[in-house]
């Protein structure tokens, strides 16, 4: 390479480490979650828990119907593995957020003849001891969400 | 010559530079075919319903000629996985390596990009997609390569230059790595101290994590682990130490000798226990160990025991 060539090599290349610091520190430091991949922070097991608190390590979603019965949603009638439905389906019941379970909603209606009023999800009824999990306990609901059938 | 200029193109060993390209480009290709089943996860996502389509931003830009949200179709994803694996494979030999690279850093971002184009969306993948980025910018194919085999050959050079060859632009790919390292590493810990406070670290926290992987993914080490409340709680306060003060891993070479083998044992461990596979992280660590000192080392050495026995003879 000529001594220009290098300069101007030199020259791209600081900017190519510039712009990688910096967006890396700006998005390891505000959060933008997965928008930005593969520029991402890393929250990794940030939550703090605390001795009692209930383990989520399999979380059931179910439709409840208008006459309180409960059916539950399956991983493998939905044909999801195991982050996918963590992420399609319980987080957004947890959070309530409609426009994600719009899909789910609407499949279940169809299947339920319009009856379903509210999707929940339980946990498996086990909790954090100091001594390690504490099992046995009865199922929770952890997280519901009152849906409307169209 | 500046404090930057002296920093980052300082003339560095070719070599370093090509063992972390081959360790790099060796685990994608594992954690491709072997360990992730790509192919079959591409199928599996691909049959999903379009209310699960979201789409990353750089997805979308690679997208962009077909139009923005556009959603490949399972076969032109086949396609690509395969150009990927040939273009992996020229880059693990070092032919075209440049071309090569730059082809898989960028057909790798775009099938992990379309993984996590349904909500889901995890930690390892992204360190090593950065990585390879930054090795098609690099002279990594200067040795330890079918490129240099060839040029070797049409000179007539018997040397390899295994060990001596140096490049000023040689270096700054294995620093931007370390310190992407740092950044990764303090934006966990800040994560976790900005989340929780020093809550974070009451033992219980890394119990409940173990105890709630040990059962979901059926790991008899993790739920044994997470009986001992007393060793985790150490441990968490380890943890924040070590990703707290990472930094001082790259200012101060010496102390690699500790948080090199101190990283492997925290990633290994969390393998181990978490079954979280941070093998991306694992692998590029190979950018903290001076390939080319090591060989002179092991050279110098086996030189001095050799010598002994040749006088006897």
């Amino acid at each position: 390479m000529t001594r220009a060539g290098d300069a101007l090599g030199r020259l791209l290349v600081s900017v190519v480490i510039v712009v990688i610091l910096l967006t890396q520190l700006v998005v390891g430091f505000v959060d933008t979650g997965r928008w930005g991949w593969p520029m991402l922070a890393y929250p990794m097991y940030k939550t703090a828990h605390f001795e009692g608190e209930r383990l989520d390590h399999e979380l059931t979603a179910y439709a409840v119907l208008a006459d309180l019965s409960r059916v539950e949603i399956k991983r493998s009638d939905l044909g999801m593995g195991f982050w996918i439905y963590w992420y399609n389906v319980v987080q957004p019941i947890r959070h309530g957020n409609l426009d994600g379970l719009a899909g789910l909603v609407q499949r279940y209606c169809q299947e339920f003849d319009n009856q379903v009023s509210k999707l929940e999800v339980q946990d498996l009824g086990i909790a954090i001891g100091r001594d390690g999990p504490v099992e046995g306990l009865p199922p929770q609901v952890l997280f519901e969400t009152e849906v409307s059938c169209p | 010559m500046s404090s930057w200029q002296r920093y980052w193109f300082a003339p560095a060993s070719c070599l370093d530079l090509a063992v972390v390209r081959l360790i790099a480009v060796a685990t994608q290709l594992f954690w491709m075919i072997v360990f992730a089943s790509q192919l079959e996860e591409l199928e599996l996502r691909s049959a999903l319903p379009a209310h699960n389509w979201h789409p990353l931003i750089i997805l979308n830009l690679l997208n962009l000629p077909w139009g923005w949200g556009f959603r490949p179709s399972f076969d032109a994803l086949q396609v690509i996985y395969y150009i990927s694996l040939v273009a992996g494979f020229l880059a693990l030999i070092g032919f075209l390596t440049n071309a090569s690279l730059v082809v898989f850093a960028a057909t790798c971002t775009y099938l992990q990009a379309f993984l996590y184009s349904f909500n889901d969306f995890h930690h390892p993948e992204a360190v090593m997609m950065v990585a390879l980025a930054i090795l098609a910018l690099s002279p990594s194919g200067r040795v330890l390569s079918m490129d240099a085999w060839l040029v070797r050959l049409h000179a007539g050079r018997q040397d390899n230059g295994l060990l001596t060859q140096t490049s000023e632009f040689a270096g700054w790919p294995i620093k931007l790595i370390q310190w992407f390292f740092v950044l990764m590493y303090a934006s966990a810990v800040w994560s976790k101290l900005s989340a929780s406070g020093l809550d974070w670290a009451n033992g219980f926290t890394l119990q409940y994590v173990l105890a709630r992987d040990a059962l979901r993914w059926d790991n008899p080490l993790g739920y044994w682990l997470s009986q001992h409340h007393i060793l985790i709680l150490l441990a968490q306060y380890g943890v924040l130490l070590f990703q707290a003060t990472f930094a001082l891993a790259v200012i101060f070479r010496k102390l690699r000798w500790i948080y090199v083998p101190a990283g492997l044992c925290l990633h290994i461990g969390i393998y181990l226990t978490l079954t979280a596979p941070f093998f991306q992280w694992i692998a590029l660590y190979a950018v903290f160990i001076p390939w080319a000192e090591a060989l002179r080392l092991l050279q110098a050495r086996s030189g001095q025991m050799v010598q002994p026995a040749s006088r006897v003879s």
